[in-house]
């Protein structure tokens, strides 16, 4: 029993090890990135990606704060900008549907790599089912929030 | 923002995430090994492993999976390692709990905010059960 307990911690904490390992570099990274000049060159970028899925180009930071870091920063900045009354009401709604399914996919892709799953598939077909869901509640939603 | 300010707050933000992550992996990894030695686990491995077929899991790794549903990520990473999952497994594992996870605090979150928590809460559950049959059929198509 104290061998199997022995086992037990040891296993734990060589897998918190590794994914602290992961995490801290990464969450350093991104604090560079987010204050760099590269970062509006990434969002221009994303707005082209997201412009025909029906989102406007204010929607940009909040979707890229939210893919990559997570929701809670994702919907901080969201919130921020739909105070400021710069984001449509499709903007939110395709976010929230868009980051409810695909949201902090750096750190959960290299977490489950840690343990030996394939990061090109995992995050791959996240980003693909996400984008198809959020154009089929585009389609859908297209001509109802229009009227209002 | 200088080199200083952004190295310290990355430092701070990733050992939070960190401490975070210990705590719920280190209490789910060591119940879930030891339970891998008992009967109870078989027990339920065997009457779980039906449905965890379709998606090329074990029935076992199904307690990964609603570990995943109801916590977090790193509690299903914490159930799945002992199980000796093949690389397959492991991202199937990670696409289904990437989509769907915490789905308490989460669905709690929402509705105070006034969504819907019981349709984002299905919503999400219904994506990351029909990813995780398409890329196990995938799986099962490309590698046999």
């Amino acid at each position: 029993m104290v061998e199997l307990l022995q086992h037990a911690a040891i296993g734990s904490l060589k897998l918190s090890l590794k994914l602290i390992f992961i995490i801290v570099p990464l969450m350093v990274a991104y604090e560079f990135l987010q204050n760099s000049k590269t970062f509006k060159k990434i969002l221009r970028t994303l707005h082209f990606v997201l412009k025909p899925l029906g989102f406007s180009e204010h929607a940009s930071v909040s979707m890229l704060t939210g893919i990559f870091l997570g929701i809670t920063y994702g919907s901080g900045i969201l919130l921020a900008q739909s105070e400021k009354d710069m984001l449509t009401k499709m903007d939110i709604t395709l976010t929230a549907v868009y980051l409810s399914m695909c949201h902090a996919v750096i750190e959960d892709t290299l977490v489950f790599m840690a343990i030996g799953g394939n990061g090109f598939y995992i995050l791959g077909t996240r980003l693909v089912i996400a984008t198809i869901v959020t154009f089929m509640f585009y389609r859908y939603l297209k001509g109802k929030l229009d009227k209002t | 923002m200088d080199f200083k300010t952004n190295l310290k707050n990355g430092l701070k933000n990733g050992l939070s995430v960190s401490l975070k992550l210990i705590k719920t992996i280190v209490p789910f990894y060591i119940v879930i090994d030891l339970l891998r030695h008992t009967q109870f686990a078989n027990i339920i491995g065997n009457y779980l492993s039906p449905f965890m077929k379709p998606f090329g899991l074990t029935g076992k790794m199904a307690i990964a999976i609603i570990s995943g549903y109801l916590v977090n990520l790193y509690a299903a990473i914490a159930a799945l390692a002992p199980l000796n999952p093949t690389w397959q497994q492991v991202t199937i594992v990670g696409l289904m709990t990437g989509i769907s996870h915490n789905l308490i605090i989460e669905g709690a979150i929402l509705h105070k905010t006034g969504t819907n928590a019981f349709f984002t809460i299905a919503f999400r559950v219904t994506v990351s059960i029909m990813a995780g049959l398409a890329l196990a059929e995938y799986f099962r198509l490309v590698y046999g």
